[in-house]
């Protein structure tokens, strides 16, 4: 918590120092309610009133606001379906809520003055771990002990497994941090991005406008990339599911 | 559902309900007596949707990838799993030596092991992103095939029309 406070406020990474919005104590822990925690609860009631608005009349014929409800309904079934076949059918709510979730806090970070919450690896390893767990569970009960020969892979001779199974297992267990650290990178990074070019505007003074350029160029990027790397969590999530279920790399 | 031309507004607010619901109610598929399974509902309206024209082709999913950043996205999937792999399983090995006081001999396996892993990954990532890559070229091709003709012809005819009008 000290770190916080060695933060300048005009660096680039005081956008990420979690703030505490009251001070609360339980027990000698911190459970104070924080900006991040905020901003997650924020995603979660946005992305829910967002659905049940759009969907309350259930028209046969959606209007705009039904559309865009149904378009990510079906961007997602779509996805599940293609990854993972009908078997996936059950995982919808949670492939759901998770792409909800992420692209809403990726796209309210989006606006100005607020913070991101993905750009925390706390937050995705969390989102990640979750994933590794549940899709570990699910190889594990859906095929017993068969599971292990995941990290046993076809045609290769004995004398090798001794290598290989070594590093099909560090694979699999190398899975939660690369998805959790592409997300937490690329929100980092490009929030940090345009804080940088931010302030080029404000010392570059006249010549200013050249950075401003750019800013407004990478701020369309970065909504991009916000939609995209929720998109890239989500299909991963897809795959891993799918391996788990068809024990196949 | 129901909303047919039943009263003359609506046919004139909506007017692909009447043919949406005439859709619907294909006398050529008439609603079965018992429930159907889950499969046979998904593939009546894989069906219908195919039908229809609405069912997205492989193309037209991977063209849902094709925006900006796209490529960027590619990029940060496979490099991420290298560097992730190689540098956790370094510093996994850095901790285990210091544990037990194999310097430095442990980290160079954990390097090793974490570069193999790493590639590992990231092969089977981009073979992946192959695969689906060449589904989608073949699709295209099939579907190129099937529709080329009369895609190219409707093209020169609105060229055509659009020159008459200006």
């Amino acid at each position: 918590m000290s770190a916080e406070r060695h933060i300048d406020h005009s660096s680039p990474m005081h956008q990420f120092v979690i703030g505490r919005l009251n001070d609360w104590q339980l027990g000698g822990l911190d459970v104070s309610f924080s900006k991040a925690a905020a901003f997650m609860f924020g995603a979660v009631i946005v992305a829910t009133l967002f659905l049940v608005l759009t969907t309350f009349k259930r028209s046969m014929v959606p209007g705009r606001w039904q559309s865009v409800a149904e378009l990510w309904y079906e961007f997602i079934a779509d996805m599940i379906k293609e990854t993972i076949g009908s078997e996936g059918r059950k995982y919808f709510p949670f492939v759901f809520s998770l792409f909800s979730f992420i692209v809403m806090c990726n796209l309210l970070g989006m606006l100005p003055y607020s913070y991101t919450v993905t750009s925390h690896i706390a937050v995705t390893i969390t989102l990640a771990l979750s994933v590794f767990v549940l899709t570990t569970f699910i190889g594990i009960i859906r095929h017993g002990t068969h599971f292990l020969l995941f990290f046993v892979p076809k045609g290769v001779p004995l004398v090798m497994l001794f290598l290989v199974v070594p590093i099909e297992v560090l694979s699999y267990f190398m899975r939660p941090i690369s998805h959790s650290v592409r997300l937490f990178a690329n929100m980092t990074a490009g929030h940090t991005m345009l804080k940088v070019f931010g302030a080029f505007v404000v010392q570059m003074g006249v010549f200013g406008v050249l950075p401003f350029a750019l800013i407004v160029a990478l701020t369309g990027l970065e909504v991009a990339i916000a939609v995209l790397q929720a998109y890239v969590f989500t299909i991963l999530t897809c795959l891993y599911l799918n391996d788990a279920i068809h024990l196949e790399h | 559902m129901a909303a047919g031309p039943a009263t003359g507004t609506w046919l004139i607010e909506y007017p692909s309900t009447a043919q949406l619901s005439s859709d619907m109610t294909n006398p050529k598929h008439p609603p079965p007596l018992e429930k159907p399974s889950l499969d046979e509902l998904g593939g009546r309206i894989f069906e219908a949707r195919r039908d229809a024209g609405l069912e997205k082709t492989v193309a037209e999913l991977n063209a849902l990838e094709q925006g900006a950043g796209a490529d960027l996205g590619a990029a940060w999937r496979i490099s991420i799993e290298i560097v992730v792999a190689l540098v956790v399983c370094t510093a996994i090995g850095w901790a285990l030596d210091y544990w037990f006081g194999t310097k430095p001999w442990l980290m160079l396996l954990f390097l090793f092991l974490g570069g193999t892993a790493g590639i590992n990954n990231a092969v089977r990532t981009a073979m992946r992103m192959d695969a689906r890559a060449m589904e989608a070229l073949e699709a295209q091709k099939r579907t190129g095939s099937l529709t080329d003709t009369t895609g190219t012809t409707s093209t020169v005819e609105k060229d055509k029309g659009e020159r008459r009008e200006r």
